[in-house]
């Protein structure tokens, strides 16, 4: 049975205009479905079949389906598009149009539903706690309880140069506390001169755009923009890489301003750091692999900075996986597809960890608590069935560990 | 987008204005297959032509490819002949290693300016035998070869290589030669020990420097402080290396007397004027030897005095024996005395006054007496007997009176009490070393030697500023002994007549002026004494001056040496010169080295003119100073080079020092040589900065003396009146561009270009042909082409298609499996740009043969088990992985850098991507007049394409310079041929030896004195180099001689050299088929290497086959007749009309026969085309046809010498080339017209197909594609001002269109077509943009199996797609399927992305692609005897290289009725089909080929079967005599007929069976 294609276009204007590109340019070629890391494990989802599908106008299907929410919006399609088509960019823009009541009246699918329902719900969670988790705002700084050595007038100090942005899984996870902790020993090794914001900083807004709903992420943009201005910081450093892209990119696109203050992920300030030599680091005896996350280097253009730092880590060893730069492949924790649906991210994460196994390295460093979180998990998994160890852990961590506090000299 | 839309004015030139002064020559620039073919036309159209290309050889990109589609025939076969035509043509003038630096002037009269780098091998010498290449020590990355296997840093850029010579690649000096003072060739000495030639790198070392052992020993080494892997790791260790050469040629010579170094200049006199002139050396060091040696070698007599019992000045008395052994030295010193007639030297005999010498009758005096006066500081205690100058301690240690002797190990017994005296000073006393450099470390060591208690050294300088090496200071210490750096000395403490001790105070700051001053600031109250009881001064030393107190005019400098002019080292008394260290105080050995050569050179001149030098002259030997810079590499570029593997990793190699305990127990050297194992090492560390060396092998292995290291850039200035630019394209660098890093080209080894991959296939590639992977050598199995690796990819600036890489991977994919069967070739595509005449069958046959296509562009390559690599795609149901062996990119091509630089320097623009920028139905023209434009840099495309264009090109040149042709061509005249019929045959043979090629292994005078024996032999010689210039000459002088009428050479290969002797026959008389060449290179001497005798005995056998021939040989001559100037040509359509006016603007009549009434042909139904569109531009720009049509029918109409037959036909056609006969038919004309000419054109053209499918016919909303756009042409075009204003929308037939369906391949590539009509593609899209333009909001869907938008025309492809035009595939298998339903019109085609797996589509209007089919063209095709293809169009003689000339002379081809093609290509081919025929109706006669078919009459049946195979139609049937004839006129001496004829009847002269049977006995005789 042929469908009647009415060859609406409404749906692919609507598309280029809310995600500003030329989706049309297409010439379905097939290279987004053949290197999506979803399409890998979940063949029925095919970046290409969704495109063409908005193309011939036939986007109510595709509303009603799952679909559009598997996307990890990791952008490697966007990558390796010889028409610079980026499909993440273009479900986001049709994930609003989902939201829109009249349609989900007649959406059956019960993943779906299911799926829209905890994404409403963590929706729902940003938009009273500030944050992703509902916690309280005091809670915000746990993790600075188990500080070895605690920095005087960690929060808001006053005058402070730089203020450092913790992010939401950072500062409420505590499987992630380790990377805040790392940082702001790092800054306190180098004489940082920082701050933190505590209970008034408030979710970037990233997790409320990935599900399409641009004018609640604006009120929490706003609220940040401002506390970072009264602090009168020069700089602001992020460990987050989500975090990072939105404050880069996002930020100054919403507010339709530049902010007025640099934004730098910590890598960047690390390598900085590095560079002026206002760090040096004991060795290091190990093998190094580095998985790019998305949001820092593919979508935010930040491949070397990392790479600066662990170059600078005497006597360790440094190999790319397969996949790296922007060619890297997700780490399954991205897209809010964790809430929307648990049993994908972790199969992407397996085919990830595969590739910096397949180095022979066996540490395998990030620079994003997600990603950090995602591989750690398959990793777990891997060692237990293989028995051979891969130590996930972030950027910063690895450079905590090294700082040589014993050594007055290196000061 | 109304104000986007522009349209352009048809630009096309249809009327020529003409500079007042036309200059009858054009410029070529770039020599790959269009640069030659455009030249061959003109050449042949009566032009000079200067052919220039950037590379050392013609034949650019399509030399390096193996086979070419869809023929497979092998490109260097089919472009040989074309090499070799435009090496040899008498009007072609090659220029090679040039750029076109700029053109000023007007057209038809330029002056290009050239620029032409050095070569360093001089064309009309080389013969391209390689002996050169076979000593080079530098290998290359082999670019032809796509970077894979080497060449050498001389090289002939491939085997075939038209100049047949070899070129240099220099890249700069190299940095370690630069900094040398002597200029020391270390590059090059270094690359020699690489090979193991160890006697050769001697050689090199000692033309720049008479003492390589001392260099190579205490050398201050600048080479090394310069060498660029210094900014990497360390340097390579120069110095040692040329201690191990030296060591090693040494022992060598120890173990046999006989032993000589290769290429050493003889021992023998020169003479020159200056040889009876005298010349006194004052002083035997490294500056007077050095000087001495030099005048020497110019055949001067040179007298050395030395006032020293021994020769060597410092470095045989300053440098302990420990460091610098004395034997070395002085066989050093004995070499140098021993060169040319020899320098006499003068021990023990000290100069008082060098006036003595001048009046004793010395031309001139070189004062190089050293710097052997020590000094003291002025400082209380400096006179106490027991304070001790270094100088005298070295000295008298060194003379011979060594404490220890050093066979015996016993203590020696003093002759010199000075010694003694010395001994006793140091023996078990503590001594301390004033001073902190080389001499004080010297001083230091030898007491350490002597039995000192103890040593220690005391300086001014602090520990990191000694003058010192660190090397000096490490065996310092090692030996025990202190350093007590930073001190100022007070005074020597005595006490007791004794000293015990020297006051110091600590230094916190010390420098030395230029002026020699010491400014000196110490810390107060830090006096301390440093005890010990002897004291050394070693803190200066300066040069005894007394000899030259009395020379009027030489002067003192400030520092208390000589003075002299620093540029020629003359003093203030003429003929006096100085230099070294009474120049310059205590130096460097090797700046003494290098004042000595200086010396010699201003001596030299002084000589010469017996006056004041003034200019400067650089060192003797190796004058190679040619204006190129010093290399200076970058940190990442070595980096790159080592991570490539390209230079070794390896870290500076150190040698071996004796144990210190162990080595101050004698005076024997401490330091070990490298072994060869560490030599070998170091000097792979070399990165070859300047690439060429400069090491001269090639000077020396060059017997024809063509290397020439000194020549230099030049620029030249061509007067031409017009210029053709065919640079071609290359490769994309995907290495260069980090392109797409998911391919992972360069990350794992089995992942190729297309280009490598070329040349795996080639026989003469890296492998020999032989399918290997990269990775491991191993045989693939699964291959995989990725297909638009830099082409279609607009996110990466590559937006355009390069047109030729879905053929070229078929045919990589084909012949692969040709070479191996084993192979499974997978393409991964996207549109199949098989567009091209026959290109879908040859798709369809490799189908057939296994190549395996699947539709979908690869994401990814990731690696897989054992080099295997997996493939990501995808298909409809989802993501793919397959694993391959080896995956091939196919790669798109784009102008190089320097093909853009030279566009911008001419003033050409170039569109988005770096191309020439088009002009409207110009396709050659750019947007310069008088400069045209050919080949792939005006667009990707494939070799017929090109070569059309080339001739396209020429034809507007010639077109241009019209009235200029032929004042510049010039033609070759010979002497009246001799008649040798009643002659005696009288052979001569003349047997090469090709340098080493073939005299290396054959023994060459015993196939000499061989062929003398032979009958009918009347002379025989050999020649190093048989083809060279001069053996012309000599060949002739030798026919004249000996009253020769036959001739054979025995050396290379006919193919390239036949030719030559041919012609040198010629110019004595002879005719030139009285020739005959026995291949003993290629045949013999190449193929059996190894064994001589064998070769030897094969040489003499070929040499008596064609001896035996040759004898049988009868003069041939050519059959010469007139040619008709006028032209034929048949078709009036857009490509008839241009071939016409081209023609008939040339001067020619031409007759233009059209069969309707109304001129146009198919250009009627064209109504704009879409101009190729920068990516840039914003909107489009429409070309409007019929204003094009209407003023070049109107020129025709007007044209004087164009005479117009419409509602014509031809009706009979008879005669050949040159002299065709013609009848005419004019509709409703009761009598035919006779006309006369020499040429045909064929330009009738095809047409638009008419469907039988989907509703045509039947339904009046299913139209074609022709009948939308005339449809679409009534609407007004924006902004032109032709179109009718009145026109709207609203005149349109079949109402406002919201929804069109297109259907492509209506009728193409079917069974009944099975080709593609090429142009659908691009008129759908057309037509869609039309659309859009008229009603932007309207729905275009259109349905194809492949778009074939080639070139640039993927940008109207994307621009189409931005614009909403949707693109749907569907499969032959599942056609759309189109039906009527409530009044609508229902498509139906398959879609993978919908539920069900289709979709209805519901459209206003259904257009059909209804593609092109050929006229009946069999009637035409029969009347002129030429062949069609299976499709009916008419068959071209090549499909690759002769594309618009037919089998049969003088019948040239174009347009519609060759293939499918648009409009810009068919004028294109009518311009280049008009300069084929103006090339031949230009020319008053035409000799035939002389190598024809005969037929014996007595043996002829009459049974035809000649007639039926011969692809000429030069055969015939005489009807009343009842034998085969041939037409000479039109015989191509191809042979067919011969082996076709059952009776033996058809023979080929020269190849008579005679002749055979003479080779057959011969050879089994």
């Amino acid at each position: 049975m042929s469908s009647i294609a009415t060859l609406d276009a409404s749906w692919r204007d609507f598309v280029n205009a809310q995600s500003q590109q030329t989706i049309n340019r297409c010439y379905a070629c097939s290279r987004c479905t053949a290197g999506c890391p979803i399409a890998r494990i979940s063949p029925d989802f095919r970046p290409a079949q969704i495109l063409e599908m908005i193309q011939f106008g036939l986007a109510d299907a595709l509303l009603a389906s799952p679909t559009l929410w598997r996307c990890l919006g990791c952008d490697l399609c966007g990558a390796r598009c010889p028409n610079d088509v980026h499909i993440g960019a273009m479900l986001a823009a049709l994930r609003a149009k989902s939201w829109d009541e009249t349609r989900r009246a007649g959406y059956t699918d019960p993943v779906l539903l299911a799926g829209m329902e905890r994404l409403g719900k963590l929706r729902d969670t940003i938009g009273s706690a500030r944050n992703i988790t509902g916690d309280a705002a005091e809670n915000r700084l746990l993790w600075t309880q188990n500080l070895e050595r605690v920095p005087e007038g960690l929060l808001n100090r006053a005058n402070a140069e730089v203020v450092y942005y913790t992010g939401c899984v950072s500062a409420l996870f505590p499987q992630s506390y380790r990377v805040p902790q790392s940082f702001t020993a790092i800054l306190t090794f180098a004489q940082s001169n920082f701050t933190v914001l505590g209970g008034e900083e408030w979710c970037c807004g990233y997790p409320l755009l990935a599900a399409g709903q641009r004018d609640r992420a604006r009120e929490l943009m706003q609220h940040n923009v401002e506390q970072i201005k009264a602090m009168g910081a020069r700089t602001l450093a992020v460990t987050c890489p989500s975090c990072y892209h939105m404050w880069h990119h996002e930020y100054p696109a919403l507010l339709g301003a530049p902010l007025p203050f640099e934004v730098q992920h910590s890598t960047q300030f690390i390598a900085g750091l590095l560079k002026d030599g206002a760090v040096k680091l004991n060795a290091f005896d190990g093998t190094i692999t580095y998985h790019d996350p998305c949001d820092l280097c593919r979508k935010s253009d930040v491949f070397a900075a990392p790479r600066e730092v662990l170059s600078n880590v005497p006597h360790a060893r440094f190999i790319e996986m397969t996949n790296y730069g922007k060619n890297a492949m997700c780490c399954g924790g991205g897209g809010n597809l964790e809430t929307f649906d648990s049993a994908l991210p972790p199969k992407v994460a397996s085919e990830r960890l595969d590739d910096a196994v397949g180095t022979g390295a066996n540490v395998l460093v990030s620079a994003c608590q997600q990603c950090e979180r995602t591989l750690m998990g398959a990793a777990r998994k891997h060692d237990a069935a293989r028995k051979a160890r891969m130590k996930v852990m972030d950027v910063v961590e690895l450079v905590a560990q090294q700082l040589p506090w014993e050594t007055p000299g290196n000061r | 987008m109304t104000d986007e839309t522009q349209t352009t004015q048809p630009s096309n030139d249809l009327t020529i204005q003409r500079p007042n002064q036309t200059v009858g020559a054009v410029l070529v620039v770039g020599a790959g297959i269009g640069g030659m073919q455009a030249s061959l036309d003109l050449a042949e159209a009566g032009f000079k032509v200067y052919l220039l290309d950037r590379a050392p050889a013609i034949g650019g990109r399509m030399a390096q490819l193996d086979k070419t589609f869809p023929t497979n025939d092998c490109a260097m076969c089919i472009m040989s002949p074309k090499l070799v035509e435009t090496g040899r043509h008498l009007n072609i003038e090659i220029i090679t290693t040039a750029d076109l630096e700029k053109v000023d002037g007007v057209p038809g009269n330029f002056t290009a300016t050239i620029r032409q780098h050095p070569r360093y091998v001089d064309t009309t010498k080389c013969t391209g035998c390689g002996d050169c290449a076979a000593k080079c020590p530098i290998p290359m990355p082999d670019d032809f070869n796509a970077g894979m296997g080497t060449r050498k840093a001389i090289y002939k850029l491939y085997p075939q290589a038209i100049p047949n010579a070899f070129a240099i690649e220099k890249r700069g000096i190299a940095p370690c030669r630069d900094a040398c003072p002597a200029h020391q060739r270390a590059q090059g000495y270094v690359a020699l020990i690489r090979e193991k030639r160890y006697a050769d790198a001697y050689r090199v070392i000692k033309e720049d420097n008479p003492f390589p052992s001392i260099c190579g020993r205490v050398c201050i080494a600048k080479c090394e402080t310069a060498c660029n892997r210094g900014t990497l790791d360390a340097p390579v260790a120069i110095r040692d290396l040329k201690r191990f050469v030296a060591d090693w040629v040494y022992e060598q010579q120890i173990q046999n007397p006989e032993f000589e170094i290769p290429n050493s200049p003889p021992i023998s006199s020169l003479q020159s004027p200056i040889s009876n002139l005298r010349v006194a050396v004052v002083g035997s060091g490294p500056a007077g030897m050095t000087c001495a040696a030099d005048l020497a070698r110019q055949g001067v007599r040179v007298t050395v005095f030395e006032a020293l019992p021994v020769a060597g000045g410092m470095m045989r008395v300053g440098v302990p024996n420990f460091r610098l052994p004395h034997d070395r030295v002085q066989r050093e010193i004995d070499d140098t005395l021993r060169v040319a007639l020899g320098v006499e030297l003068k021990l023990n005999t000290r100069v008082d006054d060098v006036e003595k010498l001048f009046a004793d009758g010395y031309s001139a005096v070189f004062f190089a007496v050293g710097s052997h006066k020590g000094r003291k500081l002025p400082i209380p205690g400096a006179d106490h007997p027991d304070v001790i100058v270094s100088l005298d301690l070295l000295r008298d240690v060194s003379l011979g009176n060594e404490p220890i002797n050093q066979l015996t190990n016993e203590p020696n017994v003093a002759r010199h009490s000075s010694l003694v005296t010395l001994r006793s000073k140091i023996e078990n006393r503590r001594v301390l070393v004033l001073g902190g450099g080389a001499v004080a470390v010297d001083a230091a060591t030898t007491a350490r030697r002597l039995g000192a208690a103890s040593v220690a050294m005391a300086c001014l300088e602090s520990r990191e500023t000694m003058p010192a090496t660190k090397e000096d200071l490490e065996q310092v210490e090692q030996e025990g002994i202190g350093i007590y750096p930073a001190r100022s000395f007070k005074q020597i403490v005595v006490s007791g007549g004794k000293i015990t001790g020297v006051e110091c105070v600590n230094v916190k700051f010390m420098q030395f002026e230029k002026d020699g001053r010491l400014t000196l600031e110490t810390y107060p109250n830090t006096e301390h004494t440093l005890e010990c009881d002897t004291v050394i001064f070693a803190i200066g030393q300066g040069p005894d001056l007394a000899p030259i107190q009395n020379a009027q005019g030489a002067e003192q400098s400030k520092r208390r040496t000589v003075a002299v002019d620093p540029e020629t080292l003359a003093t203030g008394r003429p003929g006096l010169f100085a230099g070294g260290d009474a120049v310059t105080g205590a130096g460097f050995i090797i700046d003494s080295i290098a004042a000595g050569h200086k010396a010699a050179s201003s001596i030299q001149q002084y000589l010469s003119r017996q006056s004041t030098v003034n200019s400067q002259q650089s060192i003797p030997i190796s004058n190679l100073q040619s204006p190129i810079s010093v290399v200076k590499l970058t940190h990442d570029e070595i980096a790159a080079r080592i991570a490539s593997g390209k230079t070794s990793a390896r870290e500076r190699t150190h040698t071996e020092w004796v144990a210190a305990e162990e080595r101050v127990k004698n005076f024997e050297e401490f330091t070990h040589a490298f072994t060869e194992e560490q030599a070998l090492a170091e000097a792979e560390r070399c990165l070859a900065c300047g690439v060429c060396s400069e090491c001269l092998e090639c000077v020396y292995a060059c017997r024809a003396g063509a290397v020439n290291h000194a020549m230099v850039e030049e620029t030249r200035e061509l007067n031409v009146g017009a210029v053709i630019l065919t640079p071609g394209v290359e490769p994309i660098d995907l290495k260069a561009l980090s392109y797409r890093p998911e391919f992972g080209y360069k990350r794992y080894p089995n992942v190729v270009t297309s280009l490598e991959f070329e040349r795996f296939l080639s026989a003469t590639g890296p492998t020999q042909g032989v399918v290997a992977r990269p990775g491991d050598g191993k045989h693939p199995k699964k291959v995989a082409w990725i297909q638009c690796v830099g082409s279609r990819d607009c996110a990466r600036e590559q937006g355009y298609c390069s047109s030729i890489c879905c053929m070229y991977a078929t045919k990589e994919a084909v012949i692969a499996r040709e070479h191996d069967a084993n192979i499974e070739p997978t393409i991964f595509y996207l549109d199949l740009r098989a567009y091209g005449k026959d290109f879908d069958r040859y798709i369809e046959r490799a189908k057939a043969q296994g190549v395996r296509y699947i539709r979908s562009m690869v994401s990814a390559v990731e690696p897989g088990e054992d080099g295997n690599l997996q493939v990501r795609y995808a298909l409809d149901d989802g993501p793919k992985v397959e694993e391959f062996d080896l995956v091939v990119l196919s790669i798109g091509v784009k102008p190089n850098a320097e093909t853009q630089a030279l566009a911008q320097r001419l003033g050409l623009s170039l569109n988005g991507y770096g191309f020439s920028d088009s002009v409207a139905f110009a396709p050659t023209a750019t947007t310069r007049d008088g400069i045209f434009v050919a080949g792939t840099f005006s667009e990707p495309k494939d070799i017929p394409e090109t070569v059309i264009e080339a001739s396209a090109a020429a034809s507007c040149a010639s077109r241009l310079l019209a009235p200029a042709r032929g004042t510049l061509a010039r033609v070759k005249t010979y002497p009246p041929e001799r008649d040798t019929s009643d002659e005696e045959p009288r052979v001569g043979v003349f047997v090469c030896h090709c340098g080493i090629n073939i005299g290396g292994v054959v023994r060459v005078p015993e196939v000499v004195e061989y062929a003398k024996t032979l009958p009918g032999v009347a002379y025989a010689e050999h020649n190093l180099y048989t083809c060279s210039q001069d053996t012309q000459a000599r060949i002739k002088a030798r026919i004249e001689e000996n009253h020769l009428n036959r001739v054979v050479v025995a050396s290379c290969t006919p193919r390239t050299h036949e030719p030559l002797f041919q012609d040198t026959l010629r110019e004595t008389g002879l005719n030139p088929h009285l020739f005959e060449l026995a291949n003993i290179r290629e045949q013999d001497s190449w193929v059996h290497r190894g064994d001589r005798d064998a070769a030897t005995n094969k040489a003499k056998g070929l040499v008596a086959m064609m001896v035996a021939r040759v004898q049988r040989n009868t003069p041939l001559h050519r059959l010469v007749f007139d040619i008709n100037p006028r032209a034929l040509v048949i078709g009036g359509g857009m490509a008839g009309l241009t071939a016409a006016l081209t023609v008939a603007d040339q001067g020619h009549e031409v007759f233009l026969v059209e069969r309707e009434a109304e001129l146009g042909g198919n250009a009627r139904h064209i109504q704009y085309t879409v101009a190729s569109r920068q990516p840039s531009a914003v909107g489009l720009r429409w070309n409007d046809v019929q204003r094009l049509l209407q003023e070049t029918i109107a020129r025709v109409q007007a044209h004087p010498r164009i005479h117009l037959y419409t509602r014509a036909e031809v009706s009979d056609v008879s005669g050949y080339v040159g002299r065709f006969k013609s009848r005419i038919h004019v509709e409703g004309n009761p009598t035919d017209i006779d006309i006369e000419h020499g040429a045909i054109i064929v330009a009738t053209g095809a047409r638009a197909a008419t469907p039988s499918e989907y509703l045509y016919g039947q339904d009046a909303r299913v139209i074609t594609q022709q009948e939308l756009e005339e449809q679409l042409a009534k609407f007004k075009i924006q902004n032109s001002k032709f179109a009718d204003p009145r026109v709207t929308i609203s005149n349109l037939e079949f109402g406002i269109l919201n929804s069109v369906v297109m259907i492509q391949c209506v009728g193409s590539r079917d069974e009944t077509r099975p080709y593609c009509s090429r142009i659908c593609c691009q008129q759908a899209i057309k037509n869609a943009l039309k659309l859009k333009e008229v009603n932007p909001s309207a729905q275009i869907v259109v349905l194809n199996r492949d778009i074939r938008a080639y070139g640039f025309k993927e940008d109207a492809y994307r621009e189409a797609r931005e614009k909403g035009v949707l693109f749907l595939h569907y499969d032959p298998e599942s056609k759309p399927a189109v039906s009527v339903a409530d009044g609508k019109l229902r498509v139906t085609t398959s879609a993978a992305f919908a539920p069900g797996g289709s979709i209805t589509l519901e459209p206003d209007l259904l257009v059909l692609s209804a593609g092109i089919e050929p006229e009946k063209n069999e009637p035409l095709a029969q009347l002129l005897k030429v062949p069609l293809t299976q499709d009916g169009f008419f068959l071209e003689a090549h499909a690759k290289l002769r594309p618009l000339d037919f089998a049969a002379d003088g019948i040239f081809l174009c347009g519609l009725a060759h293939s499918p093609r648009a409009l810009d290509e068919s004028i294109a081919q009518a311009q280049g089909a008009a300069i084929r025929a103006v090339a031949l109706l230009s020319q008053k006669q035409r000799e035939a080929v002389p190598i024809v078919a005969s037929v014996n009459e007595r043996l002829c049946a009459g049974c035809g079967l000649c007639v039926e195979v011969c692809p000429y139609g030069a055969r015939s049937i005489d009807e009343d005599a009842h034998v085969a004839r041939v037409n000479a006129a039109l015989c191509q001496g191809c042979g067919a007929c011969v082996t076709a004829c059952p009776n033996g009847a058809s023979q080929q002269k020269a190849f008579e069976m005679p002749q055979i049977f003479a080779m057959i006995e011969n050879a089994v005789a």
